[in-house]
């Protein structure tokens, strides 16, 4: 039998050893509580996907043909079932546009972008789109473009898996010091690592904040959704006009009266639009709204 | 006598141009001589006249014996001549006009005649010539007038070189006329075939001829098979022409159907249809007068509908053979080739194939399905569409284009493709199976922006899709996986129980906190130092007093137990536990010492004397010394 030696840093081997110790731990403790766990989600999922698998290549087909508003349907009975789903809108997206429907097909891909920020099809088609229909793109900061590289809830969870990481190492240093020796750490090696992990952290809490700083301003974001629509000085049918946006044009939804909603289309600049010309990207958020 | 001088004149004058072209060119060389009779035009109104023109060419004059015929007087209205030299080639053209004038209404055809010149004999084609009765404004309705809006056209039996080449039919003799009342009018029905099979189409040829001197027109009603067997699709256009019949013309309105049988079975085939066709009748006139004349002015037409049969055929339909019938036949009945294109050659996993699958040939074009992939592992296939193309208005012929979207699930190369069908000429099914075009399937890239961006090829999808759109480039295909669902938008981290959830992990840690501290408050305290070895060693002499009982070692046991007690002294009086002794005891318990007495005096003696106590019952001394330090423990 040839033996194979690998030269590995402490570092890498702590970390290996760390993982050894925490898969045994589950196999002694948690293994039937994990299996059970995955078997009900996985028969709870089966149960759901069969029919949705059918349904969403019954809609692809109709697309295919050609025949986008059967798509369509199909596309939007989907969502209505099963909730959102980032394929489903891509592709409700792509119907909405062929069916010559742009303010549609640019809200659907927004949203597809929230369940997937890193799909580059998502990205192209929803700057396809804008090209198409004469909007700008928006330009971002490269931090802006960082943060989005993950929606709220990645980065909420990638957060919590390093605080949750953070605080389990820390107990253990605590209490059990002796395990983490027993796995190669040593005394000396902890300090610098423990400084990394615990700077790692605040990096990941820090982002977080930004985050939800962003999600909460992107969140009342909404995409017109007819050819053109008029924004209105005052929540009422016949105020004055005080200017058009074009369809598939974003605004800033700020608060609802009546079948109005204040919308914020420019820095500084707000004014009433019909409820029924816009669309938030996250959907009933205007419902929510008192 | 003044018109047959001044053709002379023409002609002489014609002779003399030839001659001194001849003279003077003597090098060049005379084209031949060709005759062509056209008359114009080919319907009058009784009272007008046509004009027929006789054009020879390649000679300088001609001699014309014009035939005589019933009713129409022919008379000469001069000669044109005309001389051109073209690349060294002579060509003079005479023209010979006369004028047609017609004596009654009807039919008429001016037979072939002679026409001499340039020391040769041609011959004319026939000329028909329709007189109708009027003043000439309008002409009147065709003497086979179809039900369609197709213009009648006139037998004329000099060929038009512009006109296209009549349909091939069927090669069958003609059949004699059978007289249908009193006129002369037949219907015949020419098959290529008697057996046929459910589901193919056959072309079928249904001929109406009607003499071309009775005047007839076509019931607006479609032409009806006499049977339920089939499905007919008739022709958008009725097609006509003129047969000449045992030296009778006939006009002939010809329907080329298709025919496709639904029914299995044998049956009695022929066909109806129902046409109007003119009768004499005669009027009352005077007497003493001639009859020909009479009949001429007193009598009138008269329209009479008749239904026009044609003979039967005996035609044996059956069903497509069940033996060797392959499991992917459709039901394509015909003869047929499959040629397959796809687009692009490269593609990655992931991204769609247009592939355009060709099936062409003669057959039901409109049953034909999509030829299927041989193997669709590794692929995802989706509902082709289809267009046709035909070659002729009755679908028997043309192509049909197929276009699919396959997208590859991994890499690999397409599978062969494959189309059944049934040839009825050779009773057998055929499987045409070709391999597919060669395209270059990768895996899919790690980072496919590249691949999406909206500069991108077009992709296949994109292809199949743009039947109803134009083109538009640059928009990503659908997706062909679904991705999980999610119940709503909102972040995670606004669930409840997402927040209360992190706060297990900060329990965990203020609580591991509080243990450290509460340890290293323990170990940084003497008193609990010694108090945790005390016990230790208790608990360790303990064990070792239980050994010592089930092996009966007494001495063994004596030693584990003041040490036990020792331990358990030393800690409650914070003073090491050698230097507990009886002397010790004595001096700070009495009570203590008293119950301690016995256990230290055997001890000792055991351990220093080497006397043995066998009559010590260790598990009573046991119980009582367990008892002993179960209440100096409480007592610390």
């Amino acid at each position: 039998m040839r033996h194979v030696t690998l030269d590995v840093n402490p570092c890498c081997r702590a970390a290996l050893c760390a993982a050894a110790a925490v898969h045994r731990t589950a196999l002694q403790f948690g293994t039937k509580l994990i299996l059970l766990l995955l078997l009900i989600l996985l028969s709870s999922g089966l149960l759901h996907a069969a029919p949705a698998d059918t349904a969403f290549d019954a809609a692809n087909r109709a697309f295919g043909s050609g025949k986008y508003t059967e798509a369509i349907s199909g596309y939007e009975n989907l969502l209505k079932q099963n909730g959102y789903s980032a394929s489903v809108l891509f592709n409700l997206g792509n119907a909405y546009y062929r069916h010559g429907q742009v303010g549609l097909a640019i809200l659907n891909y927004e949203r597809a972008l929230r369940l997937d920020p890193r799909d580059p099809d998502i990205h192209a088609n929803l700057k396809y789109a804008r090209t198409q229909s004469g909007l700008p793109q928006p330009s971002e900061r490269w931090w802006r473009v960082l943060l989005k590289s993950l929606n709220p809830s990645q980065w909420a969870w990638a957060a919590s898996f390093a605080f949750s990481l953070l605080c389990l190492l820390w107990v253990v240093r605590l209490v059990r010091p002796e395990w983490l020796q027993r796995v190669g750490v040593s005394t000396p090696l902890l300090t610098p690592i423990w400084r990394l992990i615990l700077f790692l952290n605040v990096a990941v809490l820090f982002l977080i904040v930004a985050c939800g700083a962003m999600s909460v301003q992107d969140r009342h974001e909404a995409i017109v959704i007819v050819k053109q629509a008029s924004l209105l000085v005052s929540p009422f049918d016949k105020s004055e006009v005080m200017t058009t946006l074009p369809e598939g044009d974003s605004v800033n939804a700020e608060k609802k009266y009546g079948d109005y909603v204040l919308v914020r289309y420019e820095k500084g600049k707000s004014a009433w639009v019909n409820q029924s010309q816009i669309a938030t990207v996250e959907p009933d958020l205007l419902k929510a709204t008192p | 006598m003044k018109t047959m001088s001044q053709t002379r004149v023409y002609v002489t004058a014609a002779a003399c141009m030839g001659l001194l072209a001849g003279l003077g060119l003597l090098s060049l060389r005379a084209a031949d001589v060709s005759v062509r009779a056209t008359i114009e035009p080919r319907q009058v109104a009784l009272g007008q006249a046509a004009q027929l023109t006789v054009e020879v060419t390649g000679a300088s004059s001609a001699r014309i014996s014009l035939p005589q015929v019933e009713n129409l007087d022919i008379v000469s209205r001069g000669t044109q001549s005309s001389l051109q030299i073209i690349n060294g080639v002579m060509a003079q053209q005479s023209f010979y006009v006369f004028a047609v004038l017609p004596n009654a209404e009807g039919q008429y055809v001016i037979p072939s005649f002679q026409v001499e010149a340039g020391g040769q004999k041609v011959a004319t084609a026939p000329l028909a010539l329709k007189v109708f009765q009027g003043q000439g404004q309008a002409p009147p309705p065709p003497a086979v007038a179809p039900a369609t809006s197709s213009p009648y056209v006139a037998g004329n039996t000099a060929p038009d070189p512009q006109a296209p080449a009549p349909a091939p039919r069927p090669s069958t003799t003609t059949p004699k006329p059978v007289n249908v009342g009193n006129e002369t009018v037949f219907l015949r029905l020419y098959s290529p075939r008697n057996e046929m099979v459910v589901g193919q189409v056959v072309p079928v040829t249904v001929k109406l001829y009607v003499r071309a001197d009775r005047q007839a027109e076509l019931v607006p009603s479609p032409l009806k098979f006499l049977s339920d067997a089939f499905t007919v699709t008739l022709p958008k256009k009725l097609e006509q022409d003129q047969e000449m019949i045992d030296n009778t013309l006939y006009n002939v309105g010809i329907w080329n159907v298709a025919v496709v049988p639904v029914k299995t079975g044998d049956y009695t085939v022929g066909v109806e249809q129902s046409i109007r066709v003119a009768e004499r009748v005669k009027m009352r006139r005077p007497g003493g007068l001639d009859e020909s004349l009479l009949d001429a002015m007193f009598s009138q037409y008269r329209m009479v509908e008749k239904k026009v049969q044609s003979t039967t055929q005996n035609w044996k339909i059956s069903s497509v053979p069940n033996e060797g019938k392959p499991e992917n036949f459709s039901g394509a009945i015909g003869d047929y080739t499959l040629t397959v294109k796809a687009q692009p050659d490269k593609v990655k996993v992931g991204e769609p194939i247009s592939l355009e699958m060709t099936i062409d040939g003669k057959g039901n074009l409109d049953r034909v399905n999509a030829p299927v992939l041989t193997s669709t592992d590794g692929f995802k296939t989706y509902s082709p569409t289809s267009k046709v193309e035909l070659r002729d208005d009755l679908g028997l012929e043309g192509r049909k284009i197929f276009t699919e979207a396959v997208v590859p699930l991994k890499v690999g190369s397409l599978p062969p493709i494959s189309f059944t069908f049934f040839n009825p000429d050779t009773k057998q099914y055929v499987t045409r199976t070709v391999e597919a075009p060669r395209v270059a399937i990768s895996e899919a890239p790690a980072s496919p922006v590249a691949a999406v961006t909206p500069t991108a090829t077009p992709s296949a999808t994109q292809k199949v899709e743009e039947d109803a759109k134009p083109a538009e480039p640059a928009l990503v295909p659908i997706k062909v996986y679904l991705s999980p669902f999610v119940a709503n938008f909102t972040p995670v981290f606004r669930n409840p129980l997402f927040i209360a959830a992190q706060g297990v992990p900060l329990i965990a840690l203020v609580a591991g906190f509080l243990v450290a501290r509460r340890r290293q408050r323990l170990e940084n305290d003497p008193d609990y130092a010694r108090t945790h070895e005390a016990n230790r060693t208790v608990r360790t002499q303990l064990e070792a007093m239980n050994t010592a009982v089930a092996r009966n070692d007494a001495a063994a046991f004596f030693t584990a137990a003041r040490r036990a007690v020792q331990f358990r002294l030393a800690d409650r009086w914070r003073i090491k536990a050698d230097d507990i002794t009886f002397e010790v005891i004595s001096e700070r318990s009495t009570e203590l010492a008293d119950s301690l007495k016995s256990l230290f005096l055997v001890a000792d003696e055991m351990a220093y004397s080497g006397e043995a106590h066998t009559d010590v019952t260790l598990a009573d001394w046991q119980k009582a010394i367990v008892s002993l330090l179960g209440r100096l423990e409480k007592k610390v």
